[in-house]
């Protein structure tokens, strides 16, 4: 991509890919919860109390980030741990 | 085109808090201005009232069950379910409703005489509180989400706001008066700190009161059965058990009993509302809730205790569960609604909402300005932002008094009464919309606040011709809710008369 196209776009860039991020960490951070050794409604409710700071912190990281590729390369290792915890049969 | 983003992390933080901000801000501004009269929901219910008995401290509110029971026994015996919401300091009545197969009826009754009492049709303070998280005219669930994208802006305009200030200090310490966009950004930072704890904590806790809507995944994984998930709920929100009635006459066990054993193992607290199931009938069932307020008591917690018992033996079924995290989702819940605040608790809030209403219009009015001096923006679409402000801002204002003014001026015989109130309340909006297209900004302005001044400084003479409850009668009765509301009307009005003289060349 051109320099100066990659220029504009990178406000469109950013945020659509902070919408999408916050959605999935806030739904596998709501879901990951449940890994902990709490009786589940307890569980539950935690991740949902915390979800929407979740989701403002990805956000405000997607922004706070020098790049795109930095705020992607901050996001990689709790994205694999929480699909790990999700999804790898811990839940 | 969009403008690239900013070198430098401060830039960024701006550029995110002027988006959020501004994308869904006259929603916002809607919301917060509905949602900080919610605060006065029962007080303004009472003024929208003025036929019910001035609401006082009850020694024994549980009396007035003695005229509740009489009284549902002899015109709803065939209902399946019975409400009774026990009178207070901020409801003189007692209310007692049904429903069934043969539908629903609600009567007012007086706490003292049980004699009843009739009411003129109006939602009253119960139509701000509704619409601040799910509008009007448009399906609930809707509505809830796009309040819910509008809060969720809103914290994020607010984080990215406190990031964007090298010295939030010394910038809150700072203000420049009649410097145009200079004074409208320091109004902003001035609403804005003063106030952030409280904007942090309204917006986070507010996504909080929906959360089960919003964030439901962790939910539906634990719990994929409906059944279990109202078990839940059912913890720590009073629901009454949707069961069959057995068909098997059973008498209903003493009521009063039920309430004064929930009394005493909540530290006396007062009982506010009492549901029965099938009275009469073996499977009945007798839910006790505590009234909210009693902070001293039962603390601030946005779920009041609550027992369930057997309607016939009198057995508890059921109470509030006290768990870690109930606590905390009862504790955040408890801050948004402000239910266990006593009147200057109340005060504080409303004043710290309008910081809020205040925050949110300078920052519209901020954004505006800005844009003015800078030539090359779309000059239409400036035209339009602003006269949406001057609609907005001001005109909204103006429908909600308007929704006063219809409250005393319908005939109290008219159909679908409490409608046409609410209608009359978005065509008056509307009607400020067309207005602010018409005129030029300025006068756009000036006339609208202008106008709301003046209804606002019209209400306690209207109040005062059309009811018995005038400044003066209640002045001698010591009524504080209808002191408070002429005070407050005129005090608002000269804060409109002062806006719009000062709207002039910013």
């Amino acid at each position: 991509m051109p320099a100066k196209v990659r220029f504009h776009l990178e406000p469109l860039l950013r945020t659509l890919f902070a919408i999408l991020s916050a959605f999935l960490l806030t739904r596998w951070s709501s879901i990951a919860v449940l890994a902990l050794p709490w009786a589940p409604e307890q569980a539950v409710l935690t991740g949902m109390l915390l979800a929407f700071a979740v989701f403002a912190a990805t956000v405000i990281w997607v922004f706070w980030a020098a790049s795109l590729r930095s705020a992607c390369m901050g996001l990689l290792l709790p994205t694999l741990l929480l699909i790990y915890v999700c999804y790898g049969g811990g839940v | 085109m969009i403008a690239p983003l900013g070198r430098h992390v401060r830039q960024r933080m701006a550029q995110l808090h002027r988006w959020t901000g501004v994308l869904l801000i006259w929603l916002l501004f809607v919301i917060f201005l509905t949602g900080t009269l919610s605060f006065f929901r029962q007080e303004l219910t009472q003024w929208m009232q003025p036929e019910r008995p001035q609401g006082r401290e009850l020694a024994q509110p549980e009396a007035a069950l003695e005229h509740a029971l009489p009284y549902l026994w002899q015109h709803a015996s065939a209902a399946s379910h019975w409400t009774i919401v026990l009178p207070g300091e901020r409801s003189g009545l007692l209310d007692v409703s049904w429903r069934g197969a043969e539908g629903r009826g609600q009567a007012y009754l007086h706490p003292d005489t049980g004699e009843g009492v009739q009411v003129r049709d109006t939602r009253g303070g119960e139509f701000f509180y509704r619409f601040h998280f799910q509008l009007h005219y448009l399906p609930v669930l809707t509505a809830r989400y796009l309040v819910g994208i509008a809060a969720m802006m809103m914290l994020l305009a607010l984080i990215s706001g406190v990031l964007t200030h090298k010295k939030i200090l010394r910038d809150f310490f700072t203000f420049r008066w009649g410097k145009g966009q200079r004074s409208w950004l320091d109004a902003h930072n001035g609403f804005s700190v003063l106030a952030l704890p409280f904007h942090l904590m309204i917006t986070y806790t507010g996504l909080v009161t929906l959360m089960t809507l919003y964030v439901p995944w962790g939910m539906d994984k634990a719990f994929p059965e409906q059944e279990q998930r109202q078990q839940l709920i059912g913890e720590i929100f009073a629901f009454m058990p949707s069961t069959p009635s057995s068909g098997q006459v059973a008498a209903l066990t003493s009521v009063p009993a039920l309430v004064e054993q929930a009394r005493a193992s909540w530290q006396g607290a007062h009982v506010g509302r009492v549901q029965i199931a099938h009275p009469g009938d073996l499977s009945a069932k007798v839910l006790v809730e505590a009234q909210t307020g009693q902070a001293d008591r039962l603390g601030i917690s946005g779920h009041p205790p609550f027992m369930l018992f057997d309607g016939v033996t009198g057995e508890l079924l059921k109470a509030k569960a006290s768990r870690p995290a109930y606590d905390a989702y009862g504790t955040l819940l408890g801050l948004h609604l402000g239910r266990f605040a006593d009147w200057p608790g109340r005060w504080l809030y409303a004043l710290l909402g309008a910081a809020g209403c205040g925050m949110l219009a300078t920052g519209m009015l901020l954004w505006t300005s800005k844009r003015r001096r800078k030539p090359g923006h779309s000059r239409v679409g400036l035209w339009l932002v602003e006269r949406l402000n001057v609609a907005t801002l001001a005109g909204f204002p103006v429908a909600v008094v308007a929704l006063f003014w219809l409250n005393r001026l319908l005939p109290v015989e008219m159909t679908a009464r409490a409608q046409w109130e609410i209608h009359g309340l978005f065509l008056v909006w509307l009607g400020m919309g067309i207005h602010a297209l018409l005129r030029p900004l300025q006068s756009g302005w000036r006339e609208q606040l202008g106008l709301a001044g003046l209804l606002l400084l019209g209400l306690p003479v209207l109040n005062l011709l059309t009811t018995d409850r005038g400044f003066p009668a209640s002045l001698a009765a010591g009524d504080g809710v209808f002191i408070g509301f002429d005070l407050l009307s005129v005090l608002l009005a000269l804060l409109m008369f002062r806006c719009a003289r000062r709207r002039r060349g910013v």
